[in-house]
């Protein structure tokens, strides 16, 4: 009997394991390419990130060289000597989407600007995600006191209007890049605080979670390596839903500041369409509705793409 | 397939076991808005090393609760365990069960629980050390004991981690300090006597520490035949992994994680100084810890810190070699592809490979006694045997001793050397397997045996089935006395009055009933 044991079938050990995680990630793309509205989102979210990549490499290859320093402009000024000249397909790509504020093209000054826009949001994203799934994670998971109060500062968080409360915390500390990016940090995390911490509490009562604890585990142990992995998946698909609303809110407090009349930002898609709001009233409708589009359609594909990412990443889900 | 045990199983006169889990008055109450439920109530018994201790019963009579009390992993609330003394090892985890919560009790469903935050911080502190390293757990269902997201290798591997660090890197460092005139010298053993390969293999192999290369290097003298072959095979399979690793830091990491063990395992025993020791031998552990901690603590502070940096080189070749040790135990729990289950996901795999990867999980850190609740419960019956005969063949090979929880009696008989008979929270019969099945004492005992259904019940005529009349009570109010008089065919005026002592009516033989003796429990 104890010989059976130690020389069942010892096998020499191969190179497997790196080929079966390709296996995996294979068998994950292909399932996911499945859902085609999935698949178009997917892409155009990846060639708005490949511009903006592209653009942070360098901008020439875009052929918005010669536009970095025309681009510290002051919104909001009308010039009847200048007004911006509808969309043109016939000649340069520069003008197919017209132009803007002090004939400004649009369409290379909008990919220019997209860097802007996606670096930051997704700074604040994963930052006030890491924050909050921590913070909703620890609530969950010791209860309490904790518990009590982390829930009761994000119901203060949302009783607040989002956009009027990052606009208040911005109005605080100052117009800058950097403190709308913490102000909307802080608007942020509570969403996901909520969310991992319902999740953390659901996984907290599982066998597994006591099996951990039977075989030793401490407590954050326990949390780091048990329950925020299980936790996750719905947070990825949080993520892809934020970077949505994130670049919407984003744009949004650049393009009442750019209305406000200040001065002196790089070009952010939402100043950009803050630059042709005065237009509007005499009918010419592109630098509003151009850029606006723009964002519309990220934030359509990135929601796409989380919906599809749902059916995918978790390993529970999918057989 | 395989018989009940035998006479062997009984201690010889001379050889004297050794206690290794030891429960004292084990009380566990559920405070519920309905009522007190006392679901354990005084339970004793102790189990030796090496032993395989049964604990029988309907469903309901608190076996899975002894189970959890024993780890003090009662779901709290409502559970909490009240009273008594659980000793692993010598160790009480209970010995401040008092001080971790003062319960005042002003009705049935009044019940105020005022918890002391920071005694049950240090407790469950204690409880962690002791978790996993000293006892493992094998849980019902094993589907839902795995954690979904983590790759079973991951699992194995992070048990391994959590307590066994000086002995990887023990082993790792004996690997590298290997010369190659050792190996020389073994193939020359090996080839003097081709024979017995298997026996000089073992003896080097633990004479080095490379006890999990064992079935590898077996495996290359069994494959090849010349000498230069051997060797090349031999080196390359040490060295494996070892290149990158520099030495020196491995047996700084080791010193550091032994001098963490020894500070841990003090701690430990002055936790434990509530428990009948005297005042200076209390002062003579607080006087080594702080010498400890003056002589090492120092030292070890720098290396705290260039442990961040140079930490993540170590960590990995920890890791490695943790994942040699999960093949290891994985290849221990007759899993044939060891490779591939590292690298799956637990719903990748059967129910029976579920169940082992649960015990290579409870084995990783190698306890000295393992619990198993219920854990074929789940599986059908051919896999059952697999893992009853698995659990059984660990025993012996590893010689940890098993509480085996279980409702079955078959199962009992197969696989136990002692039986502890468990009705409504109490132990009613304790003895060895052979004698209890073959002369119950408690009437219990006598129903529960008889009402096992044989083919002969069919066959001849006029003969039923045999069951106990009634059913298990309700342990909000339970029955006065000895909880079994109202089901119990023999019962006496006294039964409803006062309970029964577990008392010893032989050398092995424990019951509790008032018709083997008149002892009254306080």
């Amino acid at each position: 009997m104890v010989e059976e044991i130690g020389s069942a079938g010892y096998e020499k050990t191969l190179p497997r394991r790196r080929a079966k995680r390709l296996d995996n990630a294979k068998s994950t793309f292909r399932l996911f390419i499945k859902n085609r509205t999935a698949l178009i989102g997917m892409i155009i979210t990846i060639a708005y990130f490949v511009i903006a990549v592209i653009d942070y490499i360098d901008p020439r290859w875009l052929g918005v060289e010669n536009l970095s320093t025309a681009l510290l402009f002051v919104p909001g000024h009308l010039a009847n000597s200048e007004l911006p000249t509808p969309p043109n397909f016939s000649g340069s790509w520069w003008y197919y989407f017209g132009t803007t504020y002090s004939r400004i093209p649009i369409l290379p000054v909008m990919l220019g600007a997209l860097k802007y826009d996606l670096t930051y949001t997704v700074i604040i994203v994963f930052i006030g995600m890491s924050v909050g799934v921590i913070i909703g994670s620890m609530a969950g998971f010791y209860g309490g006191i904790l518990d009590e109060v982390v829930m009761r500062i994000t119901d203060i968080f949302f009783s607040l209007p989002f956009f009027v409360f990052a606009l208040a915390i911005v109005y605080v500390l100052g117009f800058s890049f950097q403190n709308v990016v913490i102000a909307l940090i802080i608007v942020w995390w509570p969403t996901y605080a909520r969310l991992t911490r319902g999740l953390a509490l659901e996984t907290k009562s599982l066998k597994y979670i006591e099996a951990a604890k039977a075989s030793g585990a401490s407590g954050v142990k326990t949390l780091f390596s048990h329950i925020i992995p299980n936790v996750l998946s719905p947070v990825y698909v949080q993520i892809s839903l934020d970077l949505g609303s994130v670049i919407q809110i984003f744009a949004g407090i650049f393009f009442l500041i750019g209305a406000l009349g200040s001065s002196s930002f790089p070009l952010e898609i939402g100043y950009l369409l803050s630059a042709g709001l005065p237009y509007l009233s005499i009918g010419i409708w592109w630098p509003v509705i151009v850029p606006a589009l723009f964002l519309l359609l990220f934030t359509v594909s990135v929601n796409l793409m989380g919906d599809g990412l749902r059916d995918v990443l978790d390993p529970k889900l999918r057989r | 397939m395989y018989s009940i045990q035998n006479s062997e199983d009984k201690p010889k006169e001379n050889e004297k076991k050794e206690t290794y889990l030891k429960v004292e008055n084990l009380v566990t109450n559920f405070y519920t808005s309905r009522g007190i439920v006392k679901a354990l109530d005084k339970v004793s018994f102790s189990i030796n090393k090496g032993e395989i201790f049964g604990l029988v019963g309907e469903s309901g009579c608190g076996k899975s609760v002894t189970a959890l009390s024993i780890m003090d992993l009662v779901t709290d609330p409502p559970g909490r365990v009240v009273s008594g003394k659980v000793i692993i090892d010598g160790f009480n985890i209970f010995s401040d069960v008092k001080d971790l919560a003062r319960i005042k009790v002003k009705s049935e469903t009044d019940v105020k629980i005022k918890k002391n935050k920071r005694a049950i911080k240090r407790h469950n502190l204690m409880l962690s050390k002791i978790r996993g390293k000293k006892i493992g757990m094998v849980f019902q269902e094993p589907s839902l004991a795995l954690n979904p997201v983590l790759r079973a290798g991951d699992q194995i591997i992070e048990n391994i981690m959590l307590h066994n660090r000086v002995a990887i890197a023990d082993s790792l460092i004996n690997r590298a300090n290997l010369s190659m005139n050792d190996v020389d010298e073994l193939i020359k053993d090996i080839q003097a006597n081709r024979n017995e390969m298997g026996t000089i293999l073992n003896a080097w192999c633990k004479k080095n520490a490379l006890a999990d290369i064992e079935a590898q290097l077996l495996s290359i003298f069994r494959n090849y035949n010349d000498t230069k072959d051997i060797e090349t095979e031999i080196v390359t399979l040490i060295k494996e992994g070892l290149e990158t690793v520099d030495t020196n830091a491995l047996i700084e990491a080791r010193n550091y994680y032994e001098y963490i063990e020894e500070l841990q395992s003090l701690n430990l025993s002055r936790y434990n100084s509530s428990e009948n020791i005297t005042e200076e031998t209390l002062r003579d552990i607080e006087g080594r810890i702080k010498s400890l901690q003056n002589t090492e603590g120092s030292k070890y502070r720098s290396y705290k810190i260039k442990k961040i940096f140079t930490g993540k080189r170590v960590e990995k070749i920890f890791r490695q070699e943790a994942r040699r040790r999960a093949k290891e135990i994985l290849t221990l729990v007759n899993l044939s592809d060891p490779e591939r289950i590292l690298s799956a996901y637990p719903h990748e795999l059967s129910g029976g490979m579920q169940q082992r990867v649960m015990i290579a999980i409870a084995l990783a850190s190698d306890p000295k006694l393992l619990i198993a609740d219920e854990a074929t419960t789940a599986l059908d019956v051919t896999t059952q045997a697999q893992i009853l005969k698995l659990i059984k063949n660990l025993n012996q090979y590893v010689g940890a001793s098993i509480l085996f929880i279980t409702h079955d009696l078959a199962v009992i008989a197969e696989m136990c050397n002692k039986v502890a008979v468990m009705y409504a929270g109490n132990i009613v019969e304790e003895g060895f397997v052979l004698e209890i099945f073959d002369k119950p004492k408690h009437p219990y005992t006598v129903g529960l045996l008889g009402a096992i259904p044989s083919p002969q019940v069919k066959s001849s005529e006029g003969l039923k089935l045999k069951t106990i009349k009634g059913s298990v009570p309700n342990l909000i109010t339970p029955p006065t006395g000895c909880r079994f008089h109202p089901r119990c065919d023999f019962a006496m005026p006294i039964c409803s009055q006062s309970k029964p002592k577990l008392i010893n009516i032989n050398d092995n033989r424990k019951v509790a009933c008032f018709l083997y003796s008149t002892e009254v429990d306080a």
